[in-house]
């Protein structure tokens, strides 16, 4: 479980967030959604360890990160960062560095890890692409990949920020079901998502924020009547039965 | 890049650098020296032995610090363009080799001119070189052009400072113009082992560190999510990078072009990975410079070119190649 405790952090002087607290359980997938600027992903970099916290605490069942190691920090946390570039490095090389975290002396991948890395490249459908260099794909394999790199982590909190960016509909919808098996898997997936509709549809707590702080926290369907996506998007989001299940739409 | 094919490619390489360094040990002077006579020479130890003389004290000093100052160069090189994520970036361009350069200028000034001091002085100019390009790369909204540009820049103003002190001390004087241009006419053990030992500890280090130095370049972020404190081994890699430059130079003078050129060309054959790349840049650095300057000593005989010509020959056009390759670090093939 991931636990965030009135948590402050920021760039300068400011504060970006403030006072921010709420859970991830394992088994669920938390969703953070807000307009630009409203501390997304500084929330998440502080999570992780790489912003400095102002105060607060961030616990990963129950063990405070902030006396961990980069390292041991990685092994409880994967964390797909906002900015991905195209690294001069194969995918097979990329996701096996997902185990880095991992390595011990003399600084060599054991057999586990090929392993594990050609595991998750067989799941996410990589394993053609296994010494093709990472500037010869496309956004969304690209995305794949850093996903698949996050996979091979094998963390009990999985964070990624916007991982939907370039995905086409089929695999961001892909992407939904993966995630959705993570969280089967007991895992704690905490998101940051843009695509409102999608974020509601896939997610089992919803996280609201606007500058800076939480200003709403509870299920899809609690967000949703609560009204403040109305407040903060001047959208209505309503749900309408299908033969196929519940289906999500802006009422504008 | 296979697997096999990149290991195959770094045995021959290996292969290659054996008979270079047999090939300055033997044909690099108007004697040639037989296998046994430099057999003969190591264990015999012998005065009056001419052809031992030669091989133990002008052949052997010159073969290994032309093959410790390539190796050094070239994977130097190799480890910046990594760090600083600029394909252009290499320890003469930037103005690494300057601030080694100046270092030791200014340990002459002050009398000394080889040993400890003289190694130590030039990595610190090194050092003060790297780190100011480090910090100022990190500044947000900085380009790679711009690092690569204010690396020149440092470049221009240090070797200026250099050349003046030159000017102004009769004792500076004495550093030739071959350190200048760089070459190796002017080795001996008394510069070179403090300079080798200091190269030897480096390149285990970053040998060893392969896989941080492949996460470190992936960014950041990436870096930092995956478990390397990214800030701290940027700083290790820099160090081992000013330590490797300032001891090639300190022995070497200011080798133009080699920590260029030679990793763009091991990349070609083994790939950007840093397992690979690494021994990559240490064999065939080491093999370049050594048969350029087998061939600087043999061509004109019996004049002698410094060997920095002969590979500022070289590197100039190659270097123009790749100005037109590459665009603001970025590949556009």
């Amino acid at each position: 479980m991931l636990e965030i405790r009135n948590l402050s952090a920021g760039y300068g002087h400011g504060d970006v967030i403030a006072e921010v607290s709420f859970t991830a359980k394992r088994g669920e997938i938390t969703t953070i959604i807000g307009k630009n600027g409203c501390g997304k992903t500084t929330l998440l970099k502080a999570v992780t360890g790489m912003l400095p916290h102002r105060s607060g605490d961030v616990l990963v069942d129950g063990v405070s990160i902030a006396a961990l190691s980069t390292a041991k920090r990685a092994q409880l946390m994967s964390y797909l960062a906002q900015g991905r570039g195209a690294p001069e490095i194969t995918v097979g090389r990329m996701v096996l560095h997902g185990r880095f975290s991992h390595l011990g002396y003399p600084r060599r991948y054991s057999k586990k890890d090929y392993a594990i890395a050609a595991e998750v490249m067989e799941q996410m459908g990589l394993t053609a692409l296994a010494y093709t260099p990472m500037s010869q794909l496309s956004g969304g394999m690209r995305q794949k990949v850093y996903i698949a790199m996050a996979l091979a982590q094998q963390t009990p909190v999985v964070l990624m920020d916007e991982p939907t960016t370039y995905l086409d509909i089929a695999q961001q919808l892909s992407f939904g079901d993966m995630v959705g098996d993570l969280a089967q898997q007991g895992k704690a997936v905490l998101l940051v998502l843009h695509d409102l509709l999608f974020a509601l549809r896939i997610s089992h707590r919803i996280v609201v924020m606007d500058g800076g702080r939480v200003v709403a926290c509870g299920t899809p369907e609690e967000i949703m009547a609560s009204g403040v996506l109305e407040r903060l998007y001047g959208v209505v989001v309503k749900s309408v039965e299908t033969e196929q299940g519940i289906r999500l739409y802006y009422d504008v | 890049m296979g697997e096999q094919k990149g290991k195959y490619i770094l045995l021959w390489t290996a292969l290659l650098c054996v008979v270079v360094l047999w090939a300055a040990l033997s044909f690099g002077g108007t004697m040639t020296l037989s296998l046994g006579e430099m057999c003969h020479a190591l264990f015999s130890r012998d005065p009056s032995d001419a052809a031992g003389n030669i091989f133990l004290y002008s052949r052997l000093p010159r073969a290994v610090a032309s093959f410790l100052a390539g190796a050094a160069l070239a994977t130097a090189g190799a480890v910046l363009q990594t760090v600083l994520g600029n394909k252009l970036a290499s320890p003469s361009i930037i103005g690494v080799n300057a601030g080694a350069g100046l270092g030791i200028t200014i340990c002459c000034a002050c009398g000394v001119f080889s040993g400890w001091m003289a190694s130590v002085s030039a990595f610190l100019g090194s050092l003060v070189v790297v780190l100011a390009i480090a910090l100022f790369s990190r500044r947000s909204g900085v380009s790679r052009t711009t690092v690569i540009l204010t690396g020149v820049a440092m470049n221009s103003v240090l070797n200026a400072i250099s050349e003046s002190l030159a000017v102004l001390d009769t004792d500076v004087a004495i550093l030739s113009t071959e350190f200048r241009v760089g070459g190796f006419s002017a080795v001996s053990y008394q510069r070179l082992v403090p300079a080798a030992v200091l190269i030897v500890a480096a390149l285990v280090v970053l040998l060893t560190l392969g896989n941080e130095l492949d996460v470190v370049g992936l960014g950041d972020e990436t870096a930092q999510g995956i478990g390397l404190a990214a800030g701290k081994y940027r700083l290790v890699f820099l160090f081992a990078c000013a330590v490797l430059a300032g001891a090639a130079v300190s022995f070497a003078g200011l080798l133009g072009f080699v920590g260029l050129i030679v990793p763009h060309v091991a990349r070609r054959l083994v790939g950007t990975e840093s397992r690979r790349l690494l021994p990559m840049c240490l064999l065939s650095g080491g093999a370049f410079v050594t048969a350029c300057d087998l061939a600087a000593r043999t061509l004109f005989a019996p004049f002698e070119l410094p060997v920095g010509i002969l590979m500022a020959v070289i590197g100039g056009p190659a270097f123009v190649v790749l100005l037109i390759r590459f665009k603001g670090g970025h590949r556009y093939a």
